[in-house]
């Protein structure tokens, strides 16, 4: 309650024409819309690119916020959609050129300090990319933000059975990866 | 493979209540294959939590606002500098517009104007004369209209003998000579002078 009044707070301040409210939020969501970019995209360059699109959808369009979910769920559901998106407008750069996606990864800043985690990263999210966008949607919703399925068919508009579907088929074929790289 | 997944995650969640947990337990201890799968289950989610708790480069993280700020900035710039050029784009169009209207009015005037001011008098005349004005218009218009004509020429004819007779009686002029019989006594030069006036004042 004490987060839907922090935020309802700062919504307000914003509105109000207090720019700085609208910083605070973002500081405060910006590391969740990040790595559900990240895990969505498999790479810090796209992630870094939604991140700025969601800050700028938030920006013109939280007047329009009727508080009748979270706010996070709210940032969430663009964020997700932004992702999925994303990998549309991707595959379809990839069909005419195959180096994208090595230029990708090779131009990553170091924004993860630690080369241990970021093999435990980067294992993770190789398993992810080699999952279908339906099922890897289902599967870091379900596993990285422990939502309930409810949630997820909110978030979605997916119904429960599909998303219990897509997701079985998902943790077999990640078990199956990790089984693999052992 | 049966789908135990909601169990597995339920179970290690702590979301199952102390009877649930027990029967999970007990089926833990009894099915080889359940047990398997749990164990490869927590396996995995051993490296996702693993993967959870990565934590991004401060510097990183402190740019991402004011990163969005330049670029907000370079939006609304973009938008005005848009909105500008519509704006110019829109005046001159219209400006050109004006221009090209107001020319080409100016231009025909001109043009008109220059040409009849080449012209001396007698060739002005001579147009006039060969241009037959009563057979042109005769020719091009139907009995209605050319007895309109008839009837205004008669009376302009009568209005301007009035003027020029003076205190004579008109009507005793009118009666002993009939009005349309007036022509025969202009040359056929002002008849056609006198029709295009006419035509001129009265039906243009």
């Amino acid at each position: 309650m004490q987060v839907l009044n922090d935020d309802f707070e700062l919504i307000k301040n914003f509105i109000d024409g207090n720019e700085s409210a609208f910083n605070r939020l973002a500081v405060k969501y910006q590391e969740k819309i990040y790595w559900h970019a990240r895990r969505m995209t498999g790479n810090h360059l796209d992630a870094d690119e939604i991140v700025q699109e969601v800050l700028m959808v938030l920006y013109y369009k939280l007047k329009t916020f009727e508080f009748k979910s979270s706010l996070y769920t709210w940032i969430y559901t663009i964020t997700n959609t932004r992702s999925i998106n994303y990998l549309k407008k991707r595959s379809l750069k990839n069909f005419f050129s195959l180096d994208e996606i090595t230029n990708r990864k090779s131009d990553e800043k170091n924004i993860i300090d630690h080369l241990e985690s970021k093999q435990k990263l980067e294992k993770v999210e190789n398993a992810l990319q080699k999952l279908p966008t339906k099922q890897r949607e289902v599967f870091i919703m379900r596993n990285f933000d422990e939502l309930s399925y409810e949630e997820i068919s909110r978030i979605t508009g997916k119904t429960v059975g599909a998303l219990k579907a897509n997701h079985f088929y998902a943790l077999n074929k990640i078990k199956e990866l990790f089984k693999n790289e052992k | 493979m049966k789908n135990n997944e909601e169990n597995f995650f339920l179970y290690l969640k702590g979301k199952m209540n102390p009877k649930e947990r027990k029967f999970f337990e007990d089926g833990l201890k009894n099915s080889e294959e359940l047990n398997s799968d749990f164990e490869e289950y927590k396996i995995l989610v051993q490296s996702i939590n693993e993967s959870k708790n990565i934590d991004l480069n401060k510097d990183y993280l402190e740019s991402i606002v004011p990163n969005f700020r330049s670029r907000l900035e370079k939006k609304d710039k973009k938008k005005s500098l848009k909105n500008l050029k519509y704006a110019f784009a829109s005046i001159f169009i219209i400006v050109m517009g004006y221009f090209l209207i107001l020319t080409y009015n100016t231009e025909n005037k001109q043009d008109v104007n220059q040409a009849l001011a080449d012209l001396s008098n007698d060739e002005i005349d001579l147009i006039v004369n060969d241009y037959n004005v009563e057979d042109y218009l005769t020719a091009y218009m139907d009995d209605i209209s050319a007895q309109k004509i008839q009837y205004i020429y008669a009376e302009e004819l009568k209005t301007s003998l009035a003027e020029s007779i003076g205190d004579i009686n008109l009507n005793e002029v009118l009666v002993k000579f009939n009005i349309t019989d007036v022509d025969q006594y202009l040359s056929d030069n002002d008849v056609d002078l006198i029709y295009s006036q006419l035509i001129e004042k009265k039906i243009l």
